[in-house]
């Protein structure tokens, strides 16, 4: 949940820099750089700015078409270095991926028109 | 009993899960009355940082009290954290507990230990504890002169056990503190802070605080007793410790199964109460 109260769900996957790497060398083995950053993110003001920003504007490109429901998957990048957390990113390699997915129940289709429009013998 | 029970028993009672609100961090144990250690990565180098730990149905608040050394900056994330990578926490709130016993000197190499941390390996959700044996295979030195790390192998390092203590199965000493896996996901085991070093960098407040709870509490030497040899020291049990050898297993037994860890600390007393930044450095 965002401090403004917005619900929010979040499927974490780990990245790179959290995998298990075979090859890897030795590795400090805190639950801090895997655990710590992904829970303390969702305190940054660039992480709810990100995500805000991101719904505002796939909202605002819809208002027109005022969709019953809709959603919006992205990634958001973590980094994490030394126990802190440097910068929450919304794009990777420069490109940014964003689905959205909008749904219309067509009710409007079903319902009949308002009182005084309705249509007649004329 | 076996020596792996007991010595499973003895690192229960002395040490904990950490957590900081961001969540489990790792494991620390009880060196002094007051005073657990942990790995400087598991606190983030943070001085002052507040804590939590827990074992059984005991908690404890504290705060970091010394980091050693304090921060590693700006330093690649899958990097080691720079030698020795270890913070002392002074504990706040909390009950009575015991102390490990620390080893004085180093190990001989092919000597069988046992570690107990925090991980989240059973469905990497939940952190619950577990145990894990090693051989102590060498030393490795780091840039600093008078930091050398002790090696284990022949068994695995997961993650959440860093601040783990490493008990030797025949002495029953705590030798030192675990910090790093030398590869994830291998038996090739890792790196641990050696206790003589624990003991140099604070001889008050854990070396001898640690010594004094031990002349005062003879039942970890006496359960150690039972491993197969003595521990180093040749200190003899107060009065009053002369229990014999089922009863001291008993104890050790009562104090896992009834979480009662204040009947392993009966004669010592309130937890040191210290404030954030009154370092020790």
């Amino acid at each position: 949940m965002l401090p403004t109260g917005d619900v929010i769900w979040v499927r974490v996957q780990p990245g790179q820099a959290v995998t298990t790497d075979p090859a890897a060398g030795p590795t400090d083995v805190g639950l801090g750089d895997r655990i710590a950053p992904i829970a303390g993110a969702f305190q940054l003001p660039e992480f709810t700015q990100t995500v805000r920003g991101v719904v505002a504007s796939v909202r605002q490109a819809l208002d027109d078409h005022r969709p019953d429901s809709m959603s919006v998957e992205f990634g958001i990048e973590i980094v994490a270095r030394a126990g802190a957390l440097l910068s929450v990113l919304a794009e990777v390699g420069g490109t940014a991926h964003v689905k959205v997915t909008a749904s219309w129940d067509r009710r409007d289709a079903a319902m009949p028109p308002p009182s005084g429009e309705e249509p007649g013998p004329t | 009993m076996k020596r792996e029970d007991i010595a499973r028993h003895l690192l229960v009672t002395c040490s904990a899960r950490l957590d900081t609100d961001a969540g489990p961090q790792g494991t620390a144990f009880f060196v002094a009355p007051g005073f657990v250690v942990t790995a400087a990565h598991v606190v983030g180098g943070a001085d002052g940082l507040p804590v939590r730990l827990s074992e059984g149905q005991h908690r404890w608040r504290g705060h970091v009290a010394d980091v050693r050394p304090p921060s590693a900056g700006e330093m690649a994330a899958t990097a080691p954290y720079p030698a020795p990578d270890i913070a002392l926490i002074g504990i706040d709130e909390g009950p009575e507990h015991a102390c490990a016993l620390l080893g004085k000197h180093f190990p001989g190499e092919g000597v069988r230990v046992m570690a107990r941390g925090y991980t989240p390996t059973f469905d990497h959700r939940s952190v619950t504890a577990e145990t894990e044996t090693f051989r102590l295979t060498g030393l490795l030195e780091t840039p600093d002169p008078a930091c050398k790390l002790l090696k284990l192998g022949l068994g695995e390092v997961t993650r959440g056990m860093s601040g783990a203590p490493v008990l030797d199965l025949k002495t029953g000493e705590v030798i030192g503190m675990l910090r790093t896996s030398r590869k994830l996901g291998s038996n090739l085991g890792g790196w641990v802070v050696p206790a003589s070093l624990i003991r140099l960098l604070w001889p008050e407040e854990v070396s001898l605080a640690n010594d004094f709870f031990h002349r005062k509490d003879s039942r970890w030497r006496q359960a150690a007793s039972q491993l197969g040899a003595r521990p180093s020291s040749k200190k003899s049990a107060p009065a009053g410790g002369g229990l014999s050898i089922g009863s001291i297993e008993a104890d050790v037994v009562s104090v896992i199964t009834g979480g009662n860890v204040d009947s392993v600390n009966i004669e010592y007393g309130p937890v040191n109460r210290r404030r954030p930044g009154s370092g020790t450095r």
